[in-house]
């Protein structure tokens, strides 16, 4: 080795020496002198020097060195009071910044001490430079927030901006699901103004129909419960200007959604700058409350009112639906699926798929709820089956279980979407003897001849209107129930488009199959020498004057008795005893009543009993009727006035609540007594005669003589029964309360009576087989315990319906207490939503086949499984939709869609026939053979069956 | 120089002395340290080393070709200087780091911003051990060029390829400590490949009772995902286990390379006229020819040629072109140590060691790129996991562990290249190499591989014919014909070793630079779509 090499090396040695020198006093100054944060601090120390000296006060010596708030319950540290020296040093007000006092007065209740800086502001708070402070450097997850930014950092302590106030986090997993509350809606934090418009963006855009929050929401875009805990890593920036902050991406994607991510879901909301910055600021300020529960105020009470239907609707149904129900164009999330691009290209399977559905819409319109027909035909079980399990292979998913919606709500939403239809026509006004029948009959033809025939004879579908067993004891309230609500889960739509003179111009017409073939003259004529034969009836001559003198003198009591025995008999008895209807050869009534009185209870009937309305007797059977009746009188009849009474209504009220409701009910709609509110009565019957009944009885029945000294339940002066008398008269106008039952029955002997006897027919849950469903609610809710009385004592003339009586004829003879428990068995389910329907039976699937090919395939597919049309191969719908839906969809068809009218009266594309439709809804049925709608499992309630 | 006893002086007061002896005391005490004083001649030179518990690792003399820069780079001392950087820097740093998933990432963020000087030791410890890993790799390579690994070096080399090994499993462990987002990911591709002899158990259909991947990945993770456990393993694997283990092998490592007869060194090296030798290369003898003539002859003879068996450089040969190692010797390693110092340092004041974002399991990295040595193999791994980050490297290390066994030709050692033949094959190696492997990568990304082809071929074809295997088989093939040409197992290490750093080299680049998201190809990061 050379000596200069060995010099060499010293000299390496010497140069890399001070060169490691150098370096190690560099970090040590730099350390130690050029700190950006002892700039500050030395510039804040001046200042308060120079503050100091003009305040005469001696200065206090202010090191420099890192300061920073140790907040253990956060686990934070903050250096930035390293810099920001004087926020809490209220004479920096006006200094610029860092040495700049916090504005407000938000230190008061945050000190900074407790709270540090961070948990607000974000940034990077253990550092001690400006730029890593502040967080706009790469790697740093929450940089600086400005502005009003900063308020979306309240959501980490306060609930008050949440969509749901506190109340479904207190309690955790474990409390149910409660309603979101019109209070949690409006509360806020003060100066959160952006916030709490973000919120309400969130409701008014219906952001929730397709997005989760704390459970609720839909599922096509992804949960924003923690969308504020993203960071900007988690974003594509690519189509996005300026910073790369979750702010700018929020904003850029809420004002042009597709620019930000080509062929995604969200819709363009059409947000103005301000309003996509809110937006932006609350989805922001949604993060998880990291702050310990120390930090954490407890949520304010807020009231618990639950959100109104149209508020619900608005958040989580508009956003498909539309505003206004209407309907809406939204992109398809399947089509949308294989059109998102793939960083980095794509593989070939995706551009076989993109080739498959090349052909596929992208777009699809969702159904418009706001339509007459089909909330028509959609009972509210079938709109809460709806929302409640959604529909499979749909956008629309269940909200109860993947919503996250409470039943209350779903209850809501069923409700708010009924607010659509039409107001119900005034039922009051209501009656076939206000109506046109002529109209009634245009009407009926253009709207019911398509089921119910076009003289009401029925088909398959609608039942026969005709038979003049139903009209006879079909009320005109009965009618118009079904007319105005429907019988839902039948085809039987609800005509809420009709207004009271429609249905009543449709009651005429009905009514007129069956004129009044009697005159209430005539009749009294007749009577009024009753014990002459009968002559030739059908000779008279109504223009012949004399006419009604000569046929006075045909009433007979023994044409009268072959009629009564035909008649009368299976209710009234042998002799008028009473069975099932009243005795009628008590004298109390005889004795009291007139023949109009008589007269008008045979032609007219007791709606609400099981009294039919004999409107197809003449005048001459008529009167032979009430010859026998009287034949049975023994006593004279009593001259009474025809005169109104004029008493104190009010007064009788009080009396009649006092006395009288318990036997006949609180609103005098029958009880142990019968109906007195009933309209036909009280048009029937004179005061005179209630007069008499009240004051003296009616013996041989529960009702007691009420008149003072009669030893009867009360000591009633006669003015006080005359003011009851006047209390009945005012009940005249009452609405039909709810179907008038007795409920004297009982439930579990009625089942097995049902099961003996009507099984075979109605099926055996009621829910109709080869005879229509009698537990469906819509029904029971419509007839009268009476109605149903008379059909089974009677049956129905026209069908398989057959009398429960022998002297009907029927094979059977059930007695009085024997029907009120099978109407109590019918009876005993009808509170339940969930109901049993009735399957289209005997119908020919194979037969279908070809009319879906030829009809339906065109729009619906060859499958069922949707073209441009809904598709009706998914066993959601098939599961949600009775067979009469479906019927009267086809029947009727919906307009405003695409789908026409298909039935004989539709003007639709073809007059299938209703045996046609039949066909094809039981091949669509076979579809999803095993998915029943809507049906009830539950077994016979009481009693299970004996006699098989 | 021998401490001399003073006589018992009367006319000197205990006060006079005891002042006198407070004056002499730091002469004292550096004669004490040093016993020697200041050596004035070769042998008080070797005394000086030999007696030094430090310097006694290094031989007394040392052959002068071993002092040229030529002969080694110098770089088993960078990578020596290193490792005591990585030691001191990482001292601080263990102080202040806490290795637990909650507070490691803080912790860091303290050292960062708040510890004295934090940054700076950090950004020291960083360059440094990615220096090490570098330097270690080209060490191995000079000394299988310079065909160091031979007879009766043998098991040094193995040594070498240990201590290889530990510095990527030492510079791997450091890499989670950050906890940050490139640390998890990174590691988490690594238990990955740890975990992948499932793709071939699985092919095989033996993994429920014979889950080797499985049992690997939960060794090292000690769970299934990253997580505390891994934390905990990995740091006491960086801060104890590895670096106990590195300062054993290596001192395995030096006392092989005395016991060994020194540095490799070509036999021309001895063939010098010996007029050169003791009087040009003694620096001590030519500064003081009195001092040289006092000391001629050496008062003491060492036994060390009774030590050690074989052919040591010493038994048949006299001192004849050796230098003594002090102050030749020394002044070479100190002037290479504080080079080394000083530029780690300079990197390490300029640019900062990255830091990204906390450790998040929701958010993979894209891509997830292991540290820049791993990179070549990650390539490899893309194609095949158990082949590119098990079977390969497992091939390659044990196969150049056994490369002194297998090529045993006594010519040409301590030359580079083993002379002008060996260049050639080198070259045309290299060339070679370059051409398959791009070629390679070309093709695969342009036409993908069996996958792409027929998508239903099962996965064990795959890993069994894969890019990377295919390379592997021609490099063999070709180092097997080079052999066969040339009639030279050398020639054939030298054309396999050079197939792989070529290989290594270019795989890293590409690697590094054209692999982007999804372990797509791109050009540049600049046309990587935006994240």
């Amino acid at each position: 080795m050379r000596v200069a090499d060995i010099k060499r090396l010293k000299l390496i040695l010497l140069g890399s020496s001070l060169m490691f020198l150098v370096f190690l006093l560099l970090a040590a100054f730099e350390e130690n002198f050029t700190a950006e944060w002892r700039g500050h601090q030395s510039a804040y120390a001046a200042q308060l020097m120079t503050l100091a000296k003009s305040s005469g006060k001696p200065s206090v010596p202010y090191p420099l060195e890192v300061r920073q708030v140790y907040l253990e319950g956060l686990k934070k540290i903050d250096r930035c009071v390293t810099c920001h020296v004087a926020i809490d040093d209220p004479r920096f007000a006006e200094a610029a910044q860092p040495m700049k006092t916090h504005s407000g007065d938000i230190l008061k209740h945050h000190p900074s001490d407790k709270f540090g800086c961070t948990i607000c502001h974000q940034g990077q708070g253990r550092a001690t430079v400006k730029a890593d402070a502040h967080g706009h450097v790469p790697h740093w997850p929450e940089p600086l927030l400005g502005g009003a930014m900063v308020y979306t950092s309240c959501s980490r302590c306060h609930y008050e901006n949440d969509l749901y106030g506190g109340q479904s986090d207190l309690y955790g997993t474990v409390k149910p699901i409660e309603h979101i509350t019109e209070g949690e809606l409006a509360s806020s934090l003060p100066h959160a103004d952006n916030i709490a418009r973000g919120k309400h963006m969130v409701v008014e855009k219906g952001c929730l129909g397709c997005h989760k929050y704390r459970g609720r929401g839909g599922k096509l875009g992804p949960d924003i419960t923690y969308v504020g805990d993203k960071t900007a890593h988690g974003f594509d920036f690519k189509h996005v200007h300026g910073e790369h902050t979750v702010e700018n991406w929020l904003f850029a994607h809420f004002k042009s959604p597709t620019a930000v991510v080509p062929n995604t879901l969200m819709p363009d909301l059409k947000l103005s700058d301000g309003e996509a910055r809110d937006l932006a600021a609350y989805m922001i300020s949604l993060k998880h409350k990291s702050a310990p529960a120390a930090y954490t105020p407890l949520p304010q009470l807020v009231d618990s009112t639950p959100v109104r239907g149209e508020t619900l609707y608005t958040t989580y149904c508009s956003s498909c639906h539309g505003a206004d129900g209407i309907g809406a164009i939204v992109r398809d999330a399947e089509a949308a699926k294989y059109f998102t691009p793939t960083a980095g290209g794509e593989s070939d399977s995706i551009s076989s798929l993109r080739a498959v559905l090349i052909d596929r819409p992208r777009e699809l319109l969702t159904p418009s709820l706001r339509n007459v027909d089909t909330l028509g035909i959609a009972s509210d079980a079938y709109l809460r089956h709806v929302i409640t399990h959604g529909r499979t292979n749909t956008s629309m998913l269940g909200w109860r279980a993947e919503g996250g919606l409470s039943d209350d709500e779903v209850e809501l939403l069923v409700g708010f979407i009924r607010r659509w239809e039409p107001n119900e026509a005034d039922r009051s006004f209501v009656s076939a003897s206000r109506g046109e029948p002529r109209i009634g009959g245009a009407l009926y033809r253009a709207n019911c001849s398509g089921c119910h025939g076009l003289n009401g004879e029925g088909g398959q579908i609608g039942i026969s209107l005709r038979a003049p067993g139903f009209l006879a004891i079909v009320s005109d309230d009965m009618l118009a129930e079904t007319i105005l609500r429907g019988r839902a889960n039948t085809a039987m739509p609800a005509w809420r488009q009709f207004d009271n003179r429609d249905v009543s111009d449709i009651l005429a017409f009905i009514r007129s199959w069956q004129p009044l073939r009697s005159n209430r003259e005539e009749v009294l004529a007749m009577l009024s020498n009753p014990k002459r034969e009968r002559g030739t009836s059908e000779e008279r001559d109504a223009d012949d004057p004399s006419s009604l003198a000569r046929r006075a003198s045909d009433a007979s009591v023994a044409t009268g008795l072959k009629l009564y025995r035909s008649r009368c008999t299976v209710c009234h008895g042998e002799n008028g005893e009473g069975k099932i209807g009243p005795s009628i050869n008590n004298q109390a009534v005889l004795s009291v009543v007139p023949n109009e009185f008589l007269h008008d209870t045979i032609v007219r009937g007791r709606p609400g009993t099981a009294m039919p309305a004999w409107r197809q007797m003449s005048s001459e059977e008529v009167s032979d009727v009430i010859a026998l009746l009287r034949s049975w009188q023994t006593q004279p009849s009593k001259e009474l006035p025809a005169t109104r009474v004029q008493g104190d209504p009010q007064n009788g009220e009080l009396l009649y609540t006092g006395i009288c409701a318990s036997c006949h009910g609180p609103h005098a709609e029958g009880a142990l007594g019968p109906q007195l509110s009933n309209a036909v009565f009280l048009d029937t019957v004179n005061d005179a005669t209630l007069t008499q009944w009240i004051s003296f009885g009616r013996p041989g029945t529960q009702m007691r003589p009420h008149l003072r000294g009669q030893q009867g339940n009360a000591d009633l002066s006669k003015s006080q029964i005359e003011d009851i008398v006047t209390f009945l008269r005012s009940l005249r106008g009452r609405q039909a309360i709810d179907g008038e039952r007795i409920g004297l029955g009982y439930a579990p002997r009625g089942t097995v009576l049902y099961r003996e006897m009507c099984v075979s027919c109605h099926g055996t849950q009621g829910e109709g087989t080869v005879g229509p469903g009698i537990r469906n609610p819509a029904f029971l809710h419509a007839a009268s315990d009476g109605f149903l009385r008379a059909t089974i004592v009677l049956g129905r003339d026209g069908t398989e319906m057959r009398s429960m009586s022998h002297r009907g004829s029927g094979i059977v003879e059930l007695k009085a207490a024997e029907i009120d428990d099978l109407i109590a068995y019918l009876r005993s389910n009808e509170d339940r939503t969930e109901i049993s329907h009735r399957f289209v039976m005997g119908a020919l699937p194979e037969h279908g086949k070809a009319d879906y090919a030829v009809f339906c395939a065109g729009c619906h597919g060859d499958n069922g499984k949707g073209g441009f049309a809904p598709e009706l191969n998914n066993p959601g719908f098939l599961r949600a939709a009775t067979d009469g839906y479906l019927q009267a969809t086809i029947i009727r068809g919906r307009r405003g869609t695409a789908m026409r009218a298909f039935g004989s009266s539709g003007h639709g594309l073809a007059n299938l026939h209703q045996s046609d439709i039949n066909n094809i809804v039981a091949f669509i049925r076979q579809w999803s053979p095993d998915v029943r709608p809507l049906q009830r499992t539950e077994a016979f309630p009481g009693v299970t069956s004996n006699k098989e | 120089m021998s401490v001399e006893l003073e006589p018992q002086n009367d006319k000197d007061s205990a006060l006079r002395r005891y002042f006198r002896n407070l004056l002499d005391t730091p002469r004292e005490f550096r004669d004490s340290l040093i016993r020697h004083g200041r050596p004035t001649s070769d042998r008080a030179a070797s005394q000086a080393v030999f007696t030094n518990l430090f310097l006694h690792i290094m031989p007394t003399r040392m052959h002068w070709y071993s002092l040229r820069i030529r002969a080694t780079l110098g770089l088993g001392v960078i990578s020596l200087a290193l490792f005591f950087v990585l030691v001191a820097t990482g001292i601080p740093l263990m102080i202040y780091y806490k290795p637990s998933v909650d507070l490691a990432y803080d912790s860091m963020k303290e050292i960062q911003y708040v510890v004295p000087a934090g940054r700076f030791v950090r950004n020291v410890h960083r360059w440094a051990a990615h220096g090490m890993v570098l330097c270690v790799m080209l060490h191995m390579a000079r000394a299988f060029y310079t065909s160091a690994y031979k007879a009766p070096r043998q098991f040094n080399w193995v040594v070498g390829m240990i201590l290889f090994v530990l510095t990527l499993a030492l510079s791997f462990t450091g890499y989670l400590l950050p906890w940050d987002q490139l640390a998890y990911w990174a590691v988490t591709i690594g238990s990955e490949i740890a975990q992948s002899p499932r793709e071939v158990t699985d092919s095989l259909g033996i993994t429920s009772w014979c889950d080797i991947g499985g049992f690997q990945k939960r060794l090292i993770l000690g769970a299934n995902q990253v997580g505390q456990e891994a934390l905990t393993r990995f740091y006491l694997l960086h801060v104890m286990v590895l670096p106990l283990a590195m300062s054993v092998f290596l001192a395995v490592h030096f006392w092989r390379i005395r016991k060994d007869g020194g540095l490799t060194r070509p036999a021309s090296a001895d063939e010098l006229p010996p007029a050169k030798t003791s009087t040009e290369h003694s620096v001590l003898s030519t500064q003081n020819p009195a001092i040289r003539s006092a000391n001629n002859s050496p008062s003491k003879t060492y036994g060390l040629m009774a030590v050690v068996r074989g052919q040591t450089p010493m038994v048949d040969r006299s001192i004849a072109n050796t230098v003594p190692t002090y102050p030749n010797g020394l002044y070479a390693i100190a002037a290479l140590t504080m080079l080394t110092l000083a530029l780690t340092l300079a990197l390490g004041y300029f640019f900062d060691a990255p830091l990204t974002e906390l450790a998040n399991p929701l958010v993979p990295e894209n891509p997830a790129k292991a540290p820049w040595y791993f990179l070549g193999l990650q390539e490899l791994v893309s194609y095949s996991a158990f082949m590119g980050g098990v079977a390969i490297p497992a091939i390659v290390v044990v196969g150049l562990m056994f490369v002194p066994y297998l090529d045993r030709e006594r010519q040409d050692i301590g030359v580079w290249f083993s002379g002008p033949q060996g260049k050639r094959i080198c070259l045309n190696s290299a060339i070679f190499t370059a051409a398959v492997v791009v070629g390679m990568l070309i093709f695969t990304v342009n036409y993908g591989w069996l996958r792409t082809w027929s998508p239903e071929i099962p996965q064990i074809v795959i890993t069994f014919i894969n890019p990377g295997t295919v390379m592997l088989a021609i490099f063999t093939l070709w180092s097997l014909f080079v052999m066969k040409t040339t009639n030279s197992t050398r020639q054939g290490a030298l054309a396999l070793f050079t197939c792989f750093l070529m290989a290594f080299v270019i795989l890293t680049y590409f690697a590094t630079v054209h692999r982007g998201p999804n372990w797509n190809f791109y050009w540049s990061q600049s046309a990587w779509p935006v994240h």
